[in-house]
């Protein structure tokens, strides 16, 4: 044993000694050149300070250093004239070689486990229709009462209600539209659902199989249905509903034909699920950005961003914009408890998806099938090598 | 230092304490000493922005750093499978015999593990200071030392 320990001492000083001697070259002064490139300071600021005899670019060299700056300008030209609503978001850094897509926590906390990791098809298990196109929106706000009063009208993708309470009283996650209320919109038949996010209510139709949403919070029920009457008769949001004034209109990215939901739950039984998504295509609309923060410190390429959002303001509450994958957290309560969402409303970022956002790290293809190795999970998760290779599989709807 | 300091003071001070370092750590990631002065360069002026926010700038810019000569890696890679133009490198390091066979071995390891092994034996970060560079767990990361030594343990036992 000894024998052992004194062998492996003497490779780890030579192993030492190796990378010593390797990392002993003279460094030289770089400072002015990292002032300069960090305020801007001109062109010739750009150029790393090097030591002496380094080889001399060639001419081909040059140039294509110098189309990757322009295009690199360009694209900062680009991210700096986004519209604000598109450009809060943006990934940063530049990765040339795209990661897998995969994201694990590191180090749950005492008492936090993993509970599933699912693919889903919530174009088809949610919200069946149209969802491959860009869809619209439209919100108007009513200037006489509390801000929380809106009208936000959908058109090309239907939205259902993200939570509604069970017979029984418990939560109902993503509920199929199966049993819907119809209600009567004069040209068309809709179909009525109450969430049980606060005061939010949607009513849903269709018009030459196009789906059209409204979604109202903080009106009456008479309010919102009449409101929906109006814009299903005319065939148009060209009008604000009465008592209404025009706030902002988007466009929406095509739904993602799949995601990935990992479930966890807390020390507290708490459930919380961060959700892997194609990048862009994790941007439901916010209600209202709550800001940016500082990325983990194991992962600052990436940028967190926090928002509520327009369907579910109390759920989703911080995300990652990460190459080729957005990540949304969905801080959930202990289900079974309506009436403790009904409280949630829009509010602060939980203690909870503050503490997941800071352990999620971008994970290689290895350390996500040891995830996968140690939880319930969907079989065609296994097939995949990166979160993009989804798309391509047959992901089964779940249930 | 959180949100009070003034960044500049902050930058500053990171330079001094840490770029030195930071090129020497690059040069044993990428193997080219050039090449890992522009890393540090870049991971300096990439962290700039952020470091006067952060409890520990100089974690912030080796993680930057190290992540920075990672996708230099994968580039490389991918330059070497599209095998023009070729690549721009400075004499190696004149190193001992003895040592110049690890060091040679050292370059060979897989990208991870060469990481791991740098990190550990010459920053001298522990095992939850890596993983939290890598993004891995700490498990992950004794498991690439452990894997690294031992397909060092040829060269490394060379030298007994």
């Amino acid at each position: 044993m000894a024998g052992d320990l004194a062998t492996a001492h003497a490779g780890e000083a030579r192993l030492r000694a190796t990378l010593a001697a390797a990392a002993s070259a003279p460094v030289a002064p770089a400072w002015e050149t990292i002032r300069a490139r960090v305020l801007d300071e001109g062109a010739e600021g750009l150029a790393p300070t090097r030591s002496a005899s380094r080889p001399r670019r060639t001419p081909a060299l040059v140039a294509a250093a110098a189309a990757v700056l322009v295009l690199a300008l360009i694209g900062a030209l680009v991210v700096a004239t986004r519209p604000e609503s598109e450009g809060r978001f943006t990934q940063v850094g530049g990765a040339a070689a795209a990661p897998p897509g995969w994201f694990v926590p590191q180090d749950l906390p005492a008492g936090w486990t993993i509970t599933s990791v699912s693919a889903v098809r919530p174009d088809e298990t949610r919200c069946p229709g149209p969802g491959e196109e860009p869809a619209r929106g439209i919100r108007w706000l009513r200037p006489d009462s509390s801000p929380n009063a809106a009208i936000t009208v959908t058109i090309g993708r239907c939205v259902p209600p993200d939570l509604v309470s069970g017979p029984g009283g418990e939560v109902i996650r993503f509920p199929d539209r199966a049993a819907p209320v119809d209600v009567d919109l004069g040209s068309v038949t809709g179909s009525f659902a109450e969430s049980l996010v606060g005061s939010d209510h949607l009513i849903s139709w269709q018009i030459d199989g196009v789906p059209w949403t409204l979604e109202g919070s903080g009106l009456q029920i008479e309010e919102l249905v009449a409101a929906a009457r109006a814009i299903a008769t005319a065939g148009s949001v060209d009008v604000a509903p009465t008592g209404f004034t025009f706030d902002e209109t988007w466009t929406e990215p095509p739904r993602p034909r799949t995601q990935v939901e990992v479930e966890l739950t807390t020390a507290d039984g708490n459930q919380l699920a961060y959700v892997l998504v194609p990048g862009g295509a994790g941007a439901y609309r916010p209600r209202a950005d709550v800001g940016t923060s500082t990325p983990p410190e194991h992962a600052p390429d990436l940028v967190l961003r926090a928002a509520t959002y327009a369907t579910a303001p109390w759920s989703l509450r911080y995300g990652i914009v990460a190459p080729g994958v957005d990540v949304d957290l969905w801080a959930r309560l202990a289900p079974g408890d309506p009436a403790a969402i009904r409280r949630a409303g829009i509010g602060e970022i939980s203690d909870d998806a503050r503490l997941l956002v800071n352990l999620l790290a971008p994970a290689s293809t290895a350390e996500w099938r040891e995830l996968l190795a140690q939880v319930d999970h969907t079989p065609v998760l296994d097939e995949a090598d990166e979160f993009s290779a989804l798309a391509e599989l047959d992901v089964p709807p779940p249930g | 230092m959180r949100g009070s300091a003034d960044p500049r003071a902050v930058r500053e001070q990171l330079y001094r304490d840490q770029y030195a370092a930071s090129v020497r750590l690059a040069r044993l990631l990428v193997g080219d000493h050039h090449r890992a002065e522009e890393l540090a360069q870049e991971a300096f002026v990439r962290v700039a922005e952020r470091v006067a926010d952060t409890d520990s700038p100089s974690a912030y810019l080796r993680t930057a750093l190290v992540n920075l000569c990672r996708d230099h890696g994968r580039r490389r890679r991918t330059v070497q499978r599209n095998p023009e133009p070729p690549p721009l490198t400075s004499p190696p390091p004149p190193l001992p015999a003895d040592l110049d066979v690890v060091w040679q071995a050292v370059q060979q390891l897989p990208e991870r593990r060469r990481v791991a092994i740098v990190l550990r034996f010459w920053a001298d970060l522990s095992t939850e200071d890596i993983a939290t560079v890598l993004g891995a767990r700490p498990a992950t990361v004794r498991s690439l030392i452990h894997r690294g030594l031992a397909s060092l343990e040829e060269v490394l036992d060379d030298g007994r």
